[in-house]
């Protein structure tokens, strides 16, 4: 008995690849909200700032690294969410997929989609301001965005659940769920400006020490790795609630029929 | 020997923390080649034990089986073998006919020339090949309906549940479709369980039918042997002589006989009806035209939704 199958995950991206380019709702969520907060924010951060400042920098690294980590949340929902529009929600798990093979095309996607937006982003953000987050973060990048992207796939499993539970009455949540944590994250600013309080609460964020080690190597150019293990830590401790509550999400929406997240 | 392909043991689902029951621990087997028809009233359970068959649904109690394996436990790997098409369900519209089958087609994990082969042939046998590169979201209900036929033969299934296949289909297209159907279970062997609201469909393409009620099962037989239980067949005539003998005959032997219009209509069981015109002969009854109706299933599901209460689906 073969108890994972990867052509049925490949199976799932085709449908969701294929889609994709025809569709005006993600050519909003891909391409132009993504350009417009690039623009708004880039060109506000320059008039603070000053040309050539560090702030400017975060800012922008802050703005292009939280639309790469709720693409990866998005992308996440949304391959449910897809087939809870088209009513193809019953025909998909009547078929020999199994859950995990779903998760796993989902999470597939979340990483096409990232990557997707990762070079659309640099693109925008070198051809107006001469600069790019890899540019900004050197090699360091790819710690940096792996993390966001493993934070955005623990969040879309968090998503996830209420709509396994509830179906499309939800949906609004899915696109709430990314900036949820924002400002918590120390995106834009330091987490030293919120008040204490908020500043306890946001130590259990993986975002904030990841945003926390991009403040520091545009800075001080040093890296600290430190706060990278703690996100790491957090994101596995969040892992293991998130897909624990998925599959509980799951079971008990089985129990009461896939058929009615239709209605 | 026949062999059970699906064998379901006292199945029993019931939401809300068992203060709604929808089915009531019902047991049936399917045979391999068996066209089975489920048939019931609205909210009579056939959904529900359809999504349970599929695995959208955990049944509460009671289990099911294919192929003499447990589906709680092999889910994935019956359902390499057990397809299901509905007339109310849809494919993602954004996608093309070919793209939805070609998608379907890699789930069920069908090498690439197989696919397009044996798209093709189905996509051509339901008349949409020349929709192919349409999306779907500008189909008809009825392309629609044919489109989700062919993704369920796709594969090649060993079971494929079919729930309300004709429904919104052309009546050429749905005798064609009931053709299929028949010839699948005949030549390959496909077993194939049927739900459909069209009794004549049900009698012409089913051997067997289960019939559910509330959950429950309460008849279990071919359709000709459940439309004799609640009718007898009805011969009308239209007399031009021996109204006053027929009146007479049908006293003497027990003969309910009533008038309809101008016609006189005799119920009668179907294998007394030779005799009876040979009696009505021999008396000098004479008739200018005559009518033979016999039992349909129809008239078996109006007798049962009636006693039970339920409303016609």
């Amino acid at each position: 008995m073969k108890s994972f199958a990867w052509h049925r995950v490949w199976a799932l991206m085709v449908r969701h690849l294929v889609k994709t380019p025809r569709d005006v709702h993600k050519f909003s969520m891909f391409l132009y909200w993504p350009m417009i907060n690039i623009v708004l924010w880039g060109f506000a951060a320059r008039w603070i700032s000053g040309d050539g400042s560090s702030t400017s920098a975060i800012i922008l690294s802050g703005v292009v690294l939280s639309e790469i980590m709720n693409m990866a949340t998005y992308t996440m929902a949304a391959h449910l969410l897809e087939e809870l529009w088209t009513s193809n929600v019953s025909n998909i798990f009547a078929t020999p997929i199994t859950l995990r093979e779903w998760v796993a095309s989902a999470i597939g996607m979340a990483g096409l989609c990232i990557m997707f937006e990762l070079f659309y982003c640099s693109f925008i953000t070198t051809t107006l301001y001469g600069t790019s987050v890899v540019h900004a973060l050197g090699w360091y990048a790819v710690p940096t965005i792996l993390m966001l992207f493993i934070s955005g796939i623990v969040i879309g499993f968090f998503a996830l659940s209420p709509l396994l539970i509830w179906g499309q009455r939800v949906e609004s949540f899915t696109f709430m769920f990314g900036w949820l944590f924002a400002p918590l994250s120390g995106v834009f600013y330091p987490v030293s400006v919120l008040p204490p309080a908020a500043q306890m609460i946001s130590a259990v964020v993986p975002m904030r020490h990841i945003f926390d080690a991009v403040r520091s190597v545009i800075e001080t150019g040093i890296y600290p790795w430190e706060s990278i293990y703690t996100a790491a830590a957090l994101c596995g401790l969040y892992g293991i609630f998130g897909v624990a509550l998925f599959a509980a999400a799951y079971r008990a929406s089985i129990s009461r029929g896939l058929n009615r997240l239709l209605s | 020997m026949q062999q059970h392909v699906l064998r379901v043991e006292n199945l029993v689902k019931s939401f809300d923390h068992g203060r709604v029951p929808a089915v009531k621990g019902i047991s049936f087997v399917l045979e391999q080649g068996e066209i089975l028809g489920l048939l019931g009233p609205n909210g009579a359970g056939k959904s529900t034990t359809i999504q349970m068959l599929l695995g959208l649904l955990t049944p509460t109690a009671g289990s099911i089986s294919y192929f003499g394996k447990s589906f709680a436990t092999h889910r994935s790997e019956i359902l390499e073998l057990v397809t299901y098409a509905t007339a109310y369900a849809k494919l993602p519209g954004q996608l093309t006919l070919w793209e939805n089958l070609d998608i379907y087609g890699r789930l069920y994990g069908l090498a690439y020339a197989e696919r397009a082969a044996v798209i093709e042939k189905y996509l051509k046998f339901f008349g949409l090949w020349n929709f192919r590169d349409r999306q779907t979201h500008g189909l008809s209900a009825g392309q629609m309906t044919r489109l989700m036929l062919a993704k369920a033969f796709l594969p090649k299934p060993r079971i494929v549940l079919l729930d309300e296949p004709t429904a919104s289909l052309d009546p050429d297209i749905a005798e064609e479709v009931r053709a299929f159907v028949l010839a699948c279970a005949r030549d390959e062997g496909t077993s194939i369980l049927f739900t459909s609201h069209n009794m004549d469909e049900v009698a012409q393409v089913c051997g067997r039918v289960l019939v559910l009620s509330n959950g429950e099962i309460i008849a279990a037989d071919t359709p000709e042997n459940l439309a004799r239980q609640v009718s007898r067949s009805r011969v009308s005539l239209l007399l031009v002589r021996g109204h006053e003998q027929l009146m007479q005959f049908g006293a003497e032997y027990g003969h309910a006989i009533e008038h309809d219009g101008q016609y006189v209509v005799i119920e009668i069981d179907e294998h007394d009806i030779a005799a009876l015109l040979i009696a009505l002969a021999a008396r000098g009854i004479e008739y200018s035209q005559i009518k033979i109706t016999v039992p349909t299933l129809e008239d078996y599901f109006i007798a049962v939704s009636r006693r039970m209460g339920g409303e016609l689906a």
